[in-house]
């Protein structure tokens, strides 16, 4: 029986052939399919890059209900395991991009994973500089709203 | 069936990729960040600050903190005008002077802050963030509160500190909102609360115990925290009653006349 493929178009314009099952863990995807069966579905915000993590991804966690036996390729410690190492090989501002397109797609899953992977590297920090420094964000306070700051936070002994 | 990996066609520049993420996906991994690591959070930039302090933020950090750690016991004494705090199984310690020789009066725990009253201010600890706030005083004079107690409204979302005042008057502080005190000396039956009095916060509703009418009666008052309206309940008054949440009812627990027994009163029509 061969499965039924779906084509996903990235923002370069470059096409992907996806196993339906494989597409339908984006919620909204699986909308689309049922809504404009037979469509090419252009995804202009995404990269073929992040497209084919993303698609990487949703292979490795689909649940097959037609095959029976061997139906889920991995057990929940296993996937876990590999999300870990998914996300872990992943550079800081293709992490982001996945994000969004985990949301974007709403694979409730993978943001799960990338949204822990930004919360435990911001964990991970030695301090407010580093963080900023991380994620390249501005310090826009004067000197006086971070002493007012340090004096709120200082409480705890 | 896939393309080949495309890389250095796409259009990263490390300096333009700060994290610039919408601001619910923002607080979604803000909130995934241990207690402690909160408060660092809120120097990092305005942006951060003001995601890490909005009320829906601190609700849904709350519940997922109370979903992944255990209950947590606290242990608070005062030993002149020290006060101490610890917290277990965390193993936290605070310790404080209370200013101008004051003593502690009451404490209270409300949906996961702790309300701290001492005869010279009133406090509330946050102990998942492990914050303190001072809150201002009511009237802007020293020692013009009688008691207080604080308040969780679920629907609203919202904390509130009622606090009965000098000359009958009844101070009500919304916490979080930046206001001061709202004054009422109306709009509720005359009564007068103790500092030892019983209060209880239930769905929204602040029970306590007061006196009222002339020659002085034991009742119990229902402070509704949305719509702020009082209204007084009478019930058979026996000493040392102690107040109860029974299946979301007030019930007072009351030890039986004569008998070694506990009586359970619960109140119906809530």
């Amino acid at each position: 029986m061969s499965k039924k493929m779906i084509v996903l178009k990235s923002s370069e314009g470059v096409s992907f052939v996806v196993e339906e099952a494989v597409a339908r863990q984006s919620k909204i995807i699986s909308f689309l399919v049922e809504e404009f069966p037979d469509r090419e579905l252009p995804l202009t915000n995404m990269t073929s890059e992040i497209l084919r993590k993303t698609i990487e991804y949703c292979k490795k966690h689909v649940v097959e209900d037609d095959g029976g036996g061997d139906s889920s390729s991995s057990s929940s410690g296993d996937l876990k395991e590999w999300d870990v190492k998914f996300v872990a090989e992943i550079d800081q501002p293709r992490l982001m991009d996945l994000l969004m397109a985990a949301n974007y797609l709403d694979i409730p899953s993978l943001l799960d994973v990338t949204c822990q992977k930004v919360a435990d590297t911001i964990a991970a920090c030695n301090d407010e500089k580093e963080i900023r420094a991380t994620f390249n964000i501005e310090n826009d306070f004067t000197e006086e709203e971070v002493e007012a700051i340090r004096m709120e936070n200082q409480y705890p002994i | 069936m896939e393309q080949k990996k495309i890389r250095g066609s796409t259009h990263y520049d490390d300096n333009d990729k700060s994290l610039s993420l919408p601001l619910d996906l923002m607080g979604e991994i803000l909130s995934r960040q241990p207690a402690k690591l909160i408060g660092r959070s809120r120097s990092v930039s305005k942006l951060w600050s003001s995601i890490t302090t909005t009320p829906g933020f601190i609700n849904s950090f709350a519940a997922r903190s109370s979903a992944s750690s255990q209950p947590c016991a606290l242990l608070i004494f005062s030993k002149r005008d020290n006060l101490f705090v610890f917290s277990s199984p965390q193993a936290e310690s605070y310790q404080f002077t209370i200013p101008r020789n004051g003593f502690l009066q009451r404490y209270d725990s409300v949906d996961g802050l702790i309300y701290l009253e001492t005869s010279t201010q009133l406090m509330i600890w946050n102990p998942t963030l492990k914050r303190f706030f001072t809150l201002p005083e009511p009237q802007g004079i020293e020692g013009k509160y009688i008691t207080g107690s604080l308040g969780y409204d679920p629907i609203g979302c919202k904390y509130k500190v009622l606090c009965h005042l000098t000359g009958d008057k009844i101070g009500i502080l919304t916490l979080g909102s930046q206001e001061s005190w709202r004054i009422l000396s109306q709009g509720y039956p005359g009564h007068y609360r103790r500092m030892t009095d019983c209060v209880i916060c239930i769905n929204g509703v602040m029970y306590y115990e007061c006196c009222f009418g002339f020659p002085l009666t034991r009742a119990i008052m229902s402070f509704d925290l949305r719509s702020e309206k009082f209204q007084l309940i009478k019930y058979p008054s026996r000493d040392g009653c102690f107040f109860v949440s029974y299946e979301g009812r007030l019930a007072l627990m009351v030890s039986s006349n004569g008998q070694s027994g506990i009586e359970l009163w619960i109140l119906e029509d809530a």
